[in-house]
C-alpha cells in the first residue's frame, strides 16, 4: 500500500494529512496533485470548511481501506454508510453534498443526494420549504397554477 | 427571488447558482413522482429544477426505454413529452402494440364481480372465484377457488400492509381478497387459499364495506363491515387468530328494516361507516363509539328516493345513486349539498365519483352523464352527456383522464375524455377477428393503463385484458379525423405535413 502522504488544507486553513490513495478518490484532488505545485502548507481546498473536510476524509479513509470482495463485506460497508449518514444533521448533510460535488467524489455525492431525497420522501410542500429554509416566491395565481400542473402525480 | 440557503462558502469555478442546480438535480433524481411534484411547488427556483430535462430524461427512460428519442424530439421539453405520453397511455388513446391477453372458461356471466389487481384478475361465477395470473404464459393461468357454497355477492381487495394480519409474511405489500356469499359466510383469501371464514350472519351476506374501518388510525385492529339480507350490519376484526373466524365478530348494528345494499367508509374519519338499505334509507354509524348498545352507535340518518344503486364516500361527502337521482350528503351536517335527477326519468345503472374534480358520472339507459357537484341549485343539468351505447350502461369507470362505459347490450366499451367528453376509443369485449357474436360486457375493471372486461353468456365466458402502457401510434378520434380531413389538402404533403 502506498504510504505517500498528502496534506489537504481546508478553507479555515486546517491541515488534514491523509494517504495519497485516500485523497485521490476525489477527482478534483487528483487533478490538483497532478497539475499544480502544492504550497508548503498543503493542497488548498478553499470551498471546504474543516468541519466538513473532517467528514469527507472520514468517508474517503473508510472507502479507500475497504474494498469489498464479497456480499458480507459490501453489506458491512453499506451499514457503515448508513451509520455515517445517521450522525449528520441536515446542514452538515447539505454542506457535505456541496463538498462532494466540488471534490468530485461520486460515491459520496450519490450517498448524500439519496439521503436528501429520503428526507423529502412523503413531505408536504410546506415541509420541503422548511427543510431547505426557502421562501415561497410564487404569487397566489402562480401557486395555484403550479399546484394544478402537478396534481396528476397524485391521481 | 429568494435563493435556497445552501451555503456558498467562497468563489469556485462554478457559480453558486450552477452548483446548486446541479447538486439539487442530483438529489431530485432520487425522488418519486409525487415527491418531485411537491418539490416543484415550493418556489420558482426549485420548480425550474423539477421541470428540467435532466430530471425528466431518466424518468422517461425508466418508464418507456424503447420510446425515448422519438417521443421526446417532438415535444418542447422532456417533461411535456412524459406528460403527453402518460396521458395517452391513461386514456387508451393508442392503437399499436397494446398488450392483449384473453382467457375463457366455463361459467355463467351473470356476476358483476370483477377486480383487477397488480398481476392478477379476480372474478366470480356463481359460488366460485376464478383467479387469473396475468403474467403466466404457460399452463394453468386460472385457479378456481370453490370454498363458498352459494352465490358470491361481493368481492373486495385490501392492502395487506394496512392490517396486522400478514405482518411477518413475505408479500405483505400485496392485496388480500375478501368475499361475501349467500351461504351466510364471509371469506378472506390470501395467496389463492381461504385464510379466514367469518360466520355470524344467519342470512345471505349481501355486501362488504369498500374500505377497512379504522384505516390509518393508530389502532392496528382493522375492521371490515358486512351487510346482511336481514338488514344487520356486522363488524369483523381482521386480527382474530382463529382460522374459522370465531370471536372475530365485534359488533352487530341493527336499525335497517330491509337488506343492506351498499356500505362505504367515510374518507375524513375512518371510524364512520355509511350504510344504505334496499328501501333507500341511509344510516351513519360511529364504529369507534364505546357504547355497547348497538342502536346508539347510529349517528346520522337520511334517505333518498328510488331503488338504491350504491354509495361511495370521499372526504366528508357521501355520494348516493338511487333510482333516477344522484345525491351528495355532507356527513358532518347530514345536509344534502347536491342533488340532481336525470331529465327523462331514465334510471341509473352505474355511477362513479372523481372527488378531486368534484365530478360524478352516472350511467343511464343509453348514455352517460357527467355532473359537477359544485353546481348546486334546484335542478342542476349534467355538464356533459356521452351517447354511444344501445343498452343500459351497467359498467362505468371514471378517473381524471377518462370515463369508460360498458353495457350488457353492447359488444364494446367506450372511452371518453373526462375533461370534455370527447370519444377517445372503442374497445371490443369479444374475441378479436371472430365473427361478431351478440355478446355484451358483463363487467369491467380499469386500473391506470389497464382494462379488463368480461362477456355475458350462459356457458363460455371471455376475460379480456388490455394494457396500453407500452402501446404506440396515437389513435385518432373521429373528431381528430374530421379535423384532419377538413384541413387536408393534397399539396399539404410537401409543406412538411406531419401527424
Amino acid at each position: 500500500m502506498s504510504t505517500k502522504k498528502i496534506t489537504l488544507l481546508s478553507s479555515d486553513r486546517e491541515q488534514f494529512i491523509v494517504d495519497e490513495a485516500v485523497a485521490i478518490q476525489s477527482q478534483t484532488i487528483k487533478n490538483l496533485i497532478e497539475d499544480t505545485v502544492p504550497d508548503e502548507d498543503g493542497i488548498p481546498l478553499p470551498v471546504v470548511h474543516s468541519r466538513i473536510l473532517a467528514k469527507v476524509t472520514e468517508y474517503l479513509t473508510k472507502h479507500a481501506n475497504y474494498k469489498p470482495h464479497n456480499d458480507a463485506a459490501k453489506e458491512e460497508l453499506k451499514n457503515w454508510d448508513v451509520k455515517f449518514l445517521g450522525k449528520l444533521d441536515n446542514n452538515t448533510l447539505f454542506d457535505l453534498i456541496l463538498a462532494a460535488n466540488y471534490l468530485d467524489i461520486k460515491g459520496l455525492l450519490d450517498l448524500t443526494c439519496q439521503a436528501v431525497a429520503d428526507l423529502m420522501k412523503g413531505m408536504s410542500v410546506e415541509e420541503v420549504r422548511k427543510l431547505f429554509n426557502i421562501e415561497n416566491d410564487f404569487t397566489p395565481e402562480e401557486e395555484e397554477a403550479v399546484r394544478k400542473e402537478n396534481q396528476w402525480a397524485f391521481d | 427571488m429568494e435563493q435556497p440557503s445552501l451555503p456558498p462558502k467562497s468563489p469556485s469555478s462554478k457559480s453558486v447558482y450552477d452548483l446548486e442546480f446541479d447538486v439539487l438535480t442530483h438529489c431530485v433524481n432520487h425522488l418519486s413522482l409525487s415527491d418531485l411534484s411537491n418539490f416543484a411547488r415550493t418556489c420558482k427556483f426549485f420548480k425550474s429544477i423539477a421541470y428540467s430535462d435532466s430530471v425528466w430524461r431518466p424518468l422517461f427512460r425508466n418508464q418507456w426505454p424503447k420510446l425515448e428519442s422519438s417521443s421526446i424530439s417532438r415535444a418542447s421539453s422532456v417533461r411535456n413529452a412524459y406528460l403527453d405520453r402518460h396521458a395517452a397511455v391513461q386514456q387508451f388513446k393508442l392503437e399499436e402494440d397494446v398488450i392483449e391477453k384473453y382467457w375463457s372458461f366455463q361459467g355463467s356471466g351473470d356476476s358483476r364481480c370483477l377486480l383487477l389487481d397488480k398481476d392478477e384478475i379476480f372474478l366470480t361465477s356463481g359460488s366460485m372465484i376464478v383467479k387469473i395470473n396475468c403474467l403466466s404464459d404457460g399452463s394453468h393461468p386460472l385457479v378456481y377457488m370453490r370454498d363458498h357454497n352459494a352465490k358470491i355477492t361481493c368481492m373486495r381487495l385490501f392492502l395487506a400492509s394496512k392490517t396486522s394480519l400478514f405482518r411477518n409474511e413475505a408479500g405483505h405489500k400485496d392485496n388480500f381478497l375478501v368475499t361475501s356469499s349467500c351461504d351466510h359466510s364471509i371469506r378472506l383469501w390470501w395467496k389463492g387459499h381461504c385464510y379466514r371464514n367469518f360466520k355470524g350472519h344467519n342470512v345471505p351476506v349481501t355486501t362488504l364495506s369498500d374500505k377497512l374501518l379504522g384505516e390509518g388510525s393508530s389502532s392496528t385492529d382493522n375492521l371490515i363491515a358486512s351487510g346482511g339480507e336481514d338488514g344487520t350490519v356486522r363488524l369483523w376484526s381482521l386480527r382474530s387468530n382463529s382460522k374459522r373466524g370465531q370471536r372475530a365478530l365485534r359488533a352487530t348494528l341493527k336499525g335497517h328494516g330491509r337488506a343492506i345494499k351498499s356500505l362505504s367508509v367515510s374518507g375524513y374519519k375512518t371510524s364512520l361507516l355509511v350504510s344504505i338499505s334496499r328501501d333507500a334509507k341511509i344510516k351513519v354509524w360511529d364504529t369507534a363509539a364505546s357504547s355497547s348498545a348497538c342502536s346508539s352507535r347510529c349517528v346520522g340518518d337520511s334517505s333518498v328516493n328510488g331503488p338504491p344503486l350504491g354509495i361511495k364516500c370521499f372526504e366528508s361527502l357521501c355520494y348516493v345513486a338511487a333510482g333516477t337521482s344522484i345525491t351528495a350528503i355532507d356527513l358532518r351536517t347530514m345536509e344534502k349539498v347536491f342533488s340532481a335527477a336525470a331529465a327523462c326519468q331514465s334510471q341509473f345503472y352505474s355511477f362513479d365519483v372523481l372527488p378531486s374534480k368534484s365530478l360524478v358520472c352516472t350511467g343511464g339507459r343509453d348514455k352517460a352523464m357527467l355532473w359537477d357537484v359544485r353546481r348546486s341549485g334546484t335542478n342542476p343539468e349534467p355538464v356533459i352527456e356521452m351517447e354511444g351505447h344501445c343498452g343500459p350502461l351497467s359498467s362505468l369507470h371514471m378517473d381524471s383522464y377518462k370515463i369508460v362505459t360498458g353495457s350488457v347490450a353492447d359488444s364494446y366499451c367506450n372511452v371518453w375524455d373526462t375533461s370534455c367528453g370527447t370519444p377517445l376509443n372503442s374497445l371490443p369485449v369479444g374475441i378479436p377477428h371472430e365473427p361478431e357474436l351478440p355478446i355484451g360486457c358483463s363487467a369491467m375493471a380499469v386500473s391506470g393503463s389497464r382494462i379488463v372486461t368480461t362477456t355475458c353468456g350462459e356457458e363460455a365466458r371471455l376475460v379480456y385484458l388490455r394494457d396500453f402502457m407500452n402501446a404506440t401510434c396515437p389513435k385518432l378520434s373521429n373528431e381528430d379525423r374530421n379535423c384532419t380531413s377538413k384541413f387536408w389538402e393534397p399539396q399539404g404533403i410537401s409543406d412538411g405535413f406531419d401527424d
